[in-house]
């Protein structure tokens, strides 16, 4: 991980996208860089512990079995992330295999998700749904 | 391998996962990422008695071979001893056997509902919350017995819920899904007069998906495409997809598939198009 930067608010917006079948800007601030794809991440998307991005790192395992702690490579991924690189990892084949059919709402793809070939609609999601998350709230604590 | 590790496993378990092993399932509404830190050590202590369960199932049909042996050594050589040895090892692991079976947990939490809460905290917001109904315990008793059309004398059929989820994604579409368990349980009399009973599992799982016309509306190409579905509904504020999954196994067990729920899940997408919000 490199360049950590305390100062929230000078930041820019994480550039993962979250979702499974519709993706979607994740919104919150970037506090590192990924040094295998090169984009701002915030620590949800690029945890401390790891040494790049949940996606590269789902991107980089072969296929696993339902459970993380099966997984070849569990000594060198912190137990608490594995599930989850598990989930994007099953995001990348569904996508990859099917493309064409998911749908990105926002304004903002990036070339990282090119190989999805995602259909944008340019649609806020703050427009349609009350269901915006607390800022501080983070999914795993890192 | 530790023996002793699963049980250390489970007193590590909170009162509630406890609980969960105990019934065989739970009813609760929480946070994805709540649901997840309660069912993964649950998801772990059941790997972890299926791994010893495997061994400890492999030295005991041995130890039932030993026995066998000893009892044949036994009668030839006029002598207990033999068999008694062989006795004990057969009676320990029996013993380790039987308590590791007694808390087992159903594997489709490990291997489908566990995977699947990961994707979808994918796929909602933080603070949306998943209704989750589960309840693995499909014991074969009269109030699980259903009456179904195709009823034949000697045929009972058996019916359980065992999960039922729901909860909303971040664009507003409606999830539901629902899997349903039908066990037909058929006695048989052979000629020699054996009666044999004979089971299997007719699973059927139920996707529902309501999506907001403000974000989406029907495609008008693949009109074709659509009527063969025939699972796409459009309403005034709704677009509702429904499909079933049908699976039969044989016995009263069976995985789910989570790669084909998931490729279901999918299909409506591909025939959406931008809705009216702004």
């Amino acid at each position: 991980m490199s360049d950590n930067t305390d100062n929230n608010m000078t930041s820019p917006a994480c550039d993962a996208k979250r979702g499974f079948f519709t993706l979607y800007d994740c919104g919150k601030s970037s506090q590192a860089q990924c040094s295998s794809c090169q984009r701002q991440l915030c620590l949800e998307h690029f945890p401390q512990k790891l040494s790049r991005c949940l996606e590269c790192e789902a991107q980089a395992l072969t296929p696993a079995p339902a459970l993380a702690s099966e997984h070849e490579t569990a000594e060198s991924v912190p137990q608490t992330h594995l599930d989850l690189i598990k989930a994007y990892q099953q995001r990348d084949q569904l996508l990859t295999e099917h493309k064409g059919s998911a749908i990105y709402l926002g304004t903002n793809l990036g070339q990282y998700y090119q190989a999805y070939d995602l259909r944008s609609f340019d649609i806020e999601l703050s427009n349609i749904s009350d269901l915006a998350d607390s800022p501080d709230e983070v999914f795993f604590d890192s | 391998m530790n023996i002793f590790e699963p049980r250390k496993l489970y007193n590590n378990l909170s009162q509630e996962q406890q609980q969960f092993i105990t019934d065989k399932g739970c009813c609760d509404s929480m946070s994805a990422h709540k649901w997840i830190r309660f069912l993964e050590p649950i998801c772990r202590y059941d790997q972890l008695c299926d791994n010893i369960a495997h061994t400890v199932g492999k030295w005991l049909a041995f130890s039932f071979f030993a026995q066998v042996a000893g009892i044949i050594i036994g009668v030839m050589f006029e002598t207990i001893l033999i068999p008694a040895i062989a006795l004990v090892p057969l009676v320990i692991l029996g013993l380790i056997y039987r308590s590791v079976q007694k808390k087992d947990v159903n594997d489709n939490l490990r291997k489908t509902v566990y995977p699947l809460i990961n994707v979808l905290s994918l796929e909602i917001g933080n603070r949306q919350k998943i209704t989750l109904k589960l309840n693995f315990d499909k014991e074969l008793v009269k109030q699980a017995i259903v009456k179904l059309p195709q009823s034949k004398p000697k045929t009972i059929f058996y019916s359980f819920d065992i999960i039922e989820a729901s909860t909303v994604f971040k664009d507003g579409t409606k999830f539901t899904w629902k899997v349903n368990d039908v066990i037909r349980k058929r006695t048989r009399q052979n000629p020699r007069g054996k009666t044999k009973t004979k089971y299997k599992l007719k699973r059927k799982s139920l996707i529902n998906l309501n999506f907001d016309t403000k974000v989406y509306q029907l495609s008008k190409a693949n009109l074709k495409l659509k009527k063969e579905l025939g699972k796409l509904t459009e309403s005034a504020d709704k677009i509702c997809y429904k499909q079933t999954i049908k699976q039969s196994y044989d016995g009263t067990t069976g995985e789910l598939n989570t790669k084909e729920m998931l490729s279901t899940m999918r299909v409506p997408y591909q025939h959406l198009t931008q809705g009216a919000a702004t």
